[in-house]
């Protein structure tokens, strides 16, 4: 990359208009580089003249709703190693309440959040017919009021869990089975968007039968912080796109799959 | 009047401990340019108003999260805001087919007396640094900003070459930055 391309880089990307992959790019040159990086900064400071002329005053409602929605969410650690999360991540997690979790991107310096997220593409990967078991209710873990955090932080500090990594589009996601906790932890960082008006929906895979788990979409930091209150220790699992609200049955290829514990 | 950068990144610090009073500063500081961004990119009052909550339970959570050293917050929080109403537009589309051109309004040169009554001083200085842009770095600027599209969709909709469109944006946020300094700098 020349330095006239670099330039151009960080401009268009401060200015938000790079696409997904532009940007990936962008994010893998300011961790390489701190020069650049505080540069970008730079010229994202400059990009704030665009963000203050528009600013307009929110109605005064908004404040009183505002206060009150943080009251229920559990603020993060200023470490970025996994840690229990809060407990209203998400299945289903729609923006206003998805796990926002680290801003720590792993290609970014902290701050430096980058604007737009990945589109998914989906590959074209050949899967197994499989066949949808339904277990209404048994599975899906809806925690809304669950102390899901200590849980998560039970699971994942256990010393006999056994975590599964998922491969395929999805790297990064993987799942904390815990025998003893009688549960599991869906968890990953930097994981790809689905697509507009499409949720990813986690599966768990006996032979040729795939089981319903939950749907759910990363965060805006592209963090994921799943409790599963179900170990199934022997499963594998798998990752599909779908439609919002999820499928009964899955209507596209695996896109990640696990390989069995590690 | 807002209050300085380094104010207001102190309060980041008191905001990460779980300090209400300190986040409804925040709130106090950020909520224009915040709600100003996911309007103006969403255009839609409703779905900014989503946005903005969005967005500040980000702050809420990832406050111990923020390095004063690596940036400023208002741009961090801009960042987040943009993002956010972006991927909702988005979303949008995915349901239907909208006109994003219609309704991308330019920066007017002047304010309305609700706007001038928040934060005018720096709406105002951003207004103004913005008239400092040629028309063509403008337009294309606000495209990519206001309308959440890449360089190539710039150049598209612009009907210019894909190096002249790069070249738009890229002159017009150095220009920016350079106002910015003789700002600076006085």
């Amino acid at each position: 990359m020349t330095n006239d391309d670099a330039s151009d880089l960080l401009a268009l990307g401060a200015a938000g208009a790079l696409s997904d992959d532009e940007y990936d790019t962008l994010e893998q040159l300011l961790a390489a580089d701190p020069l650049l990086a505080g540069e970008y900064r730079e010229l994202q400071a400059s990009a704030l003249v665009l963000a203050e002329a528009a600013s307009e005053a929110p109605p005064p409602s908004l404040r009183a709703s505002v206060l009150e929605a943080i009251n229920n969410v559990e603020q993060l650690p200023a470490s970025s190693t996994a840690q229990p999360v809060t407990s209203e991540v998400s299945i289903e997690a729609s923006p206003a309440d998805a796990s926002a979790l680290p801003a720590s991107h792993p290609h970014a310096p902290s701050n430096v959040v980058p604007i737009r997220h990945r589109r998914w593409m989906i590959p074209a990967t050949a899967a197994a017919a499989v066949v949808m078991l339904l277990v209404a209710g048994l599975l899906v873990n809806r925690f809304a009021d669950a102390p899901s955090g200590d849980r998560m932080s039970a699971v994942l500090n256990d010393d006999d869990a056994a975590t599964h990594r998922l491969t395929g589009s999805l790297e990064g996601l993987r799942v904390v089975t815990s025998t003893d906790e009688s549960a599991a932890v869906l968890i990953g960082s930097d994981v790809a968007l689905p697509d507009p008006g499409k949720v990813f929906q986690l599966w768990a895979v006996h032979d040729d039968l795939m089981v319903d788990i939950a749907t759910f979409t990363p965060a805006a930091t592209g963090e994921v912080a799943i409790l599963i209150n179900d170990d199934r220790d022997d499963a594998e699992w798998a990752v599909t796109m779908e439609p919002e609200g999820g499928s009964d049955q899955p209507t596209s290829d695996p896109i990640a799959i696990s390989s069995g514990p590690a | 009047m807002t209050i300085e950068n380094a104010t207001l990144a102190a309060l980041l610090p008191r905001v990460a401990t779980g300090d209400h009073v300190a986040f409804a500063t925040l709130y106090d500081e950020l909520s224009s340019m915040v709600f100003g961004i996911a309007k103006r990119v969403a255009r839609d009052g409703t779905h900014a108003e989503e946005i903005t909550q969005e967005v500040f339970v980000d702050l809420w959570r990832l406050a111990a999260r923020f390095d004063a050293a690596k940036g400023n917050v208002r741009s961090w929080a801009a960042t987040i805001a943009h993002r956010r109403a972006v991927d909702r537009v988005r979303s949008e589309q995915a349901h239907r087919n909208r006109e994003r051109v219609d309704a991308l309004a330019v920066v007017p040169a002047t304010s309305g007396p609700e706007e001038q009554a928040v934060d005018g001083e720096s709406r105002q200085r951003a207004v103004s640094a913005l008239g400092r842009l040629s028309p063509p770095q403008r337009e294309a600027l606000e495209l990519a900003y206001y309308g959440g599209l890449t360089h190539v969709e710039v150049a598209d909709q612009l009907g210019i070459a894909l190096g002249t469109a790069k070249t738009r944006i890229r002159d017009g946020l150095l220009r920016l930055r350079s106002v910015l300094r003789e700002e600076a700098s006085s």
